[in-house]
């Protein structure tokens, strides 16, 4: 499947990939979704919880990186000390937390969501714009395991930016 | 196609195969991962960058830097602007401190010679022990060598060797000993002051290479051209007189060039000086001496005229001026005599307490002698040191040495290094305690007098190196050996000193805890100076000063004269990638050594640039290319210093000739200085020719009129008229006209056409059409163009670029190279005109009427950002457009490589990747994140650092205002000593960069191939003397 949509990519597509040696990332094909290090819920943080995105991801409304929890965000709530309720002694997930978390070992997260070397986002500039953030991530509330909502090519890009009548210019992202 | 495969056929083939390339690398085994931190950190947010205040090391003038951050690693160097060193610039050494910091070839952590000579790996711990332990059993003398550090670690160094029964050598390459000698005997003051170039009108220079390694080379080249550059709003323009046998960069500047005789210039400052005596000046003290100077005399030995000599020491006179000398390239023999000579000029002139200060001075007050140093080499050749520590110098690189001083360090039972590289003279050491980068550490340095500058580390180590400061206090403990400023830690050693010595004197009112953050955010603390000693000349030293010339050795008829380098001062950076391929500023040279030959001797010896010839002296011989420099006498070849590294790691080693290899250890009997112009030399062609790796695209101007210049009245009518008739648009002739100032425009403009016809026209003309639009930078979208979204509403991004205020100096280069991860591609793609650099610095000499050179003309050129660019519509798949802010863009995800573009620019500024560039780890920490890494197969250039136009205008947009005026600035800008660039929006008429475009020394380059580019000039102003 993914073949046949390069096909109708057309020569110019094509030709600018075999000539430039920049290849797609990973992201832009889409389908499966990679084993994580720990199986962490979204759905039950951000859906049944209702936590906040951005108590995790802490910097998505001042920089160009949504930023990634530290393992101290984690253990915050689930420490495993006294009868925290929190920490359930039987969640194997959690012991795999506990583990990275006394070995000092950062969690190695596989990325989902991954733009080409030569694509430049600015989340700080999404959000400030209003936009939420499943409007790019999906429903991220109601999925027990994240899964990219949607390939990220341009055209979905340009789409949105159309509507919203924000720039185009190529040379707003890739530079 | 024979077996009937159509192009389009062969094109799909071509992009599947490219498609099912890509696919294979997109398994989730390849994934990439998204590693968090283990707690938060307060100073990092990811994706924004943190900055820490520091104090450049590079070279001992002690820049106040900032240094740019993300994620925890070093991306950028920039200058402090609250640092009276620096100004907020740096040079281009200063820049490449990165490529020091991630070094490839640094030295991992502590190593000993093990079975066989062969490096092995030890512990911090392990490596202390075998210090002590060696310091316990040596025999005889124990030696610390170092070089000037000032401040908190001079102190520590002389407490720990008075402790541990060691002598300290200080010696600094170019510790110039002339002038603390001379300052020591003429006026009991043994110190070197600080220059005040700003407040100079008139500048007189005996070779000091002021703007490149000569005390404060960005604070002078600042003060330089604060006061050299012509002022619009007064109409004042400074002047620069250069005596020297051959011009250094510095020299190229001059508006007048002596072509003195070497050896001769302190007869010159003493002509001049008599000169302004005769006059009616007082001499004081000096006037016995200056009797005995005739005028006429001296200029038939400098074989310059006494009419040039009478006139330049009239302006001297006449102004507020500066005498500056010796640089390494005038310290002959008779160094010390130059020093003295210079002093009485400044002296007679009355510059002292003006230009010349002593309230604050220069470094010096710790450093040694290189005759120390010799004596040192004599005693280890003598087997009477037991024990050598070396921390800093490379003397067996640096210095003229003899042939058995070179072994001398083998008879050295004990050698120690604190080398962060193996060099020349760590190499032979036995134990290696590599220091931290002074990027990973904490320290101080005194540039001058009342000048506190801090450094501290602004990311974790890269290597597991130990800070030395720390080293020797844990070496102490160890011992058993108690030093008086008790301290566990060298930062608990610094602090103790800052509470003790420097907090009580700025009378804050904050606590030490809360004022010692603050001065870190700081980075440097400036206290009052302290009161100038009375500079009285005594009268008994003037019979110090030697009348004759000095003797040369050799009997070559050519002499030799070695001359430090720009980029790698006295060899010590030679080893930065950024520095080896940044073109040298005089030569544009890079990689190699080379022979710099003036062109009549050329033409007599039948050489030409790049032919291969043998330099010999009595001391040593080596094959050069020959390089032709008009700057240069025609008795005299010059070499640069700062090459020919026997051991220095995979960019500097056996790269180039060591230049004092040519040399023999000769001391200046006055002032323990090195003696650098010392021996003629003999040049024997080979009859071989090279291509070099160079990046001069020509040496003159061939008629373009690329870099124009103008004639002083014409500047100050000019200004004049635009004073009297503010705010009118001004034609395109009156921004300069197409042909060169002074000429008739005999071109009528044209008026603009219809707009599709236009177009057409364009299109027909291969984007440009050889026809005038009215129009200047400001009237963008140029007529053709305005479509869309290129509506009047958008800015036009533009740069002004003053060729009075650039000295060529390519400090703009390396800060481009940083910011935009620009690929280094080594001596042979250099050769064959691949260097990747996005902007060079076009070094033009100019003739006078008889064909004789006369000056040096400076252009920086990148890309121009044409509103109407030949290279936009030439590329098939429009990687390269035009946006509608005024930017000439290139969209590398759509470049296919045709390189139409490169040959289309009438500017040469596109560089294409004929390979994939390559960062050996851990150099690839430096890349700016921000900024995408090209591949092979892409063409790339100048972006106007689009990345901080755009973070530039998110910034305004999240805080609800516009961009404001002076927010962006490009990296080349930022780094400029002379502030020669400003960058802004040209159609706001009240931005910096329209009012200077505006202000009547504006043009375009190439301006008759109506390519409307974004880049206004400012003509370079040509006094009397030097007026073509």
């Amino acid at each position: 499947m993914v073949r046949a949509k390069w096909a109708v990519l057309g020569i110019v597509g094509a030709l600018a990939l075999a000539g430039s040696g920049i290849v797609a990332a990973g992201a832009l094909q889409g389908g499966g979704t990679p084993q994580q290090p720990i199986a962490f819920p979204h759905d039950r943080h951000a859906g049944t919880l209702q936590i906040p995105c951005m108590y995790c991801h802490y910097s998505a409304d001042e920089s160009w990186d949504a930023g990634i929890p530290p393992v101290q965000t984690c253990t915050g709530c689930h420490a495993p000390v006294g009868n925290n309720l929190l920490f359930l002694q039987d969640s194997p997930e959690l012991q795999k937390l506990v583990q990275y978390a006394q070995q000092g070992v950062p969690i190695p997260w596989v990325r989902i969501y991954d733009l080409p070397d030569y694509v430049r986002f600015p989340h700080m500039m999404h959000i400030n714009a209003g936009l939420e953030c499943q409007q790019c991530h999906g429903p991220v509330e109601t999925m027990s395991e994240i899964e990219l909502a949607q390939p990220l090519y341009m055209g979905w890009c340009i789409d949105c930016h159309q509507q919203r009548q924000a720039r185009v210019d190529c040379f707003v992202c890739h530079y | 196609m024979a077996n009937g495969m159509e192009r389009r056929d062969f094109l799909k083939v071509l992009g599947a195969a490219g498609a099912g390339a890509s696919l294979f690398g997109c398994s989730t085994q390849g994934a990439e991962r998204l590693i968090p931190y283990m707690t938060a950190e307060d100073e990092i947010v990811p994706g924004l960058a943190t900055w820490y205040r520091t104090t450049c090391r590079e070279c001992p003038a002690g820049c106040g830097m900032e240094i740019k951050t993300r994620e925890g690693r070093a991306i950028k160097a920039e200058g402090n602007s609250l640092s009276p060193i620096s100004h907020g610039r740096l040079c281009a050494r200063g820049q490449a401190s990165l490529h020091g910091l991630y070094n490839p070839d640094r030295v991992p952590q502590a190593l000993a010679r093990g079975e066989g000579g062969a490096w092995a790996k030890i512990t911090w711990d392990d490596a202390e022990q075998r210090l002590v332990a060696a310091l316990r059993q040596a025999q005889g003398r124990k030696v610390f060598l170092t070089q000037t550090h000032t401040g908190s670690m001079d102190a520590l160094i002389d407490q720990w060797a008075r402790a541990f029964g060691v002598e300290v050598v200080r010696f600094d390459t170019f510790g110039w000993e002339p002038i603390r000698a001379a300052n020591r005997m003429l006026f009991g003051i043994d110190a070197v002051p600080v220059h005040d170039f700003a407040a100079a009108e008139v500048i007189v220079s005996f070779g000091a290479d002021f703007m490149e390694t000569w005390l404060s080379p960005v604070d002078y080249a600042h003060g330089f051209t604060q006061s050299h550059a012509f002022n619009a709003a007064d109409g004042s323009k400074g002047r620069f007189i250069s005596v020297t046998g051959h011009q250094s960069l510095t020299d190229m500047n001059a508006d007048e060039w002596l072509p003195v005789r070497p050896g001769t210039e302190h007869l010159v400052a003493l002509a001049m000086a008599r000169a302004i005596v005769d006059m009616g000046r007082s001499a004081g003290a000096a006037a016995g001496l200056l009797q005995r100077i005739d005028v006429g005399d001296v200029a038939r030995t400098a074989g310059v005229s006494e009419e040039r000599i009478r006139a330049v020491a009239r302006a001297f006179a006449s102004a507020p001026s500066l005498a500056v000398g010796p640089g390494v390239q005038t310290s002959t023999a008779r160094a010390t005599s130059v020093a003295m000579a210079v002093a009485l000029l400044n002296y007679v002139a009355g510059n002292y307490g003006r230009t010349v200060r002593f309230d604050r001075t220069e470094r010096f007050a710790n450093t040694g002698t290189y005759a120390e140093l010799a004596a040192l080499m004599e005693s280890m050749a003598a087997g009477q040191v037991g024990a050598l520590l070396v921390y800093g110098p490379n003397p067996l690189h640096s210095v003229p040495l003899s042939g058995d001083a070179r072994t001398a360090l083998s008879r050295v039972p004990f050698v120690a290094s604190f080398s962060p590289y193996l060099d020349d003279t760590s190499e032979h050491a036995h134990l290696l305690l590599p220091d931290h980068h002074f990027l990973e550490s904490w320290g101080d340095y005194e540039p001058r007098t009342g000048v506190y500058s801090l450094v501290q580390p602004v990311m974790t180590p890269v290597f597991r190196t130990k800070q030395t400061g720390d080293v020797l206090l844990s070496v102490a403990r160890r011992a058993g050996v108690a030093i008086p400023t008790a301290a566990n830690t060298y930062y608990d050693f610094l602090r103790e000193r800052w509470s003790r010595e420097i907090f009580p004197r700025v009378r804050a009112a904050a606590s030490f805890e809360d004022w010692w953050r603050e001065t870190l955010q700081l980075g440097v603390v400036v206290l009052d100076p302290p009161a100038a000693p009375a500079v009285t000349l005594n009268a008994g030293a003037l019979a110090q000063i030697e009348l004759s010339e000095p003797e040369f050795s050799g009997d070559g008829d050519l002499l030799l004269v070695t001359y430090p380098s720009y980029r790698f001062y006295d060899g010590r950076l030679a080893n930065r990638p950024w520095l080896q391929e940044l073109p040298d500023p005089v030569s544009k040279v890079t990689w190699i050594s080379w022979v710099e030959v003036n062109p009549q001797t050329a033409e007599r010896l039948g050489l030409d640039t790049g032919s291969i010839t043998e330099v010999a002296t009595p001391f040593g011989t080596a094959t050069l290319p020959v390089w032709v420099h008009p700057g240069t006498r025609p008795d005299v070849i010059a070499v640069q210093l700062g090459q020919g590294h026997g051991e220095f790691g995979r960019y500097a080693r056996e790269r180039g000739v060591n230049a004092a290899r040519f040399l023999a250890p000769v001391v200046d009997p006055q002032s323990g200085g090195v003696v650098w112009i010392q021996t003629r030399a003999s040049l024997r062609p080979t009859g071989k020719w090279e291509k070099i790796p160079h990046a001069a695209g020509s040496e003159t101007q061939q008629g373009r009129n690329v870099a124009r210049a103008t004639t002083l009245e014409e500047a100050r009518a000019t200004a004049m008229a635009l004073v009297a008739a503010p705010g009118r648009a001004r034609t395109v002739e009156e921004m300069g006209g197409h042909h060169g100032a002074g000429e008739a425009h005999g071109d009528v403009a044209r008026k603009p056409l219809p707009v599709d016809e236009e177009v057409y026209q364009l299109q027909e003309a291969g984007g440009f059409a050889p026809a005038l639009v009215e129009a200047g930078p400001q009237d963008f979208p140029p007529p053709g163009t305005y479509y869309g979204e290129y509506s009047e509403a958008q800015p036009r991004w533009a740069m002004a670029i003053d060729l009075e205020r650039c000295i060529g100096c390519s400090a703009c280069i390396v800060a481009c190279y940083a910011e935009n991860n620009i690929g280094i591609v080594g001596p042979e793609q250099v050769a064959k005109n691949r260097i990747m650099t996005w902007m060079r610095i076009e070094r033009y000499f100019e003739t006078d009427e008889h064909g004789e050179f006369s000056h040096t003309r400076f252009l920086p050129m990148l890309c121009q950002h044409c509103g109407n660019a030949p290279c936009e519509p030439v590329c098939p798949v429009y990687a390269a457009y035009h946006t509608p802010d005024g930017l000439n863009a290139q969209v590398y995800n759509r470049c296919v490589g045709t390189r139409y573009c490169a040959n289309n620019c009438p500017y040469k500024v596109r560089q294409f990747n004929w390979f994939s560039a390559e960062w050996p780890e851990p150099l690839n920490w430096q890349l700016n994140p921000d900024v995408t890494v090209r591949e092979k197969g892409v063409m790339e250039k100048c972006t106007f650092c689009v990345q901080r136009i755009r973070a530039a205008e998110y910034e305004a947009r999240l805080e609800g205002r516009v961009v404001a005026d002076g927010a962006i600035v490009p990296a080349c800008a930022q780094t400029c000593p002379g502030d020669a660039i400003v960058f802004g929006n040209i159609k706001d008429p009240n931005s910096r960069v329209a009012k200077i475009a505006a202000s009547g020394r504006g043009y375009r380059v190439l301006e008759e191939l109506n390519t409307q580019s974004g880049i206004v000039y400012l003509k370079k102003v040509l006094t009397e003397a030097s007026e073509a």
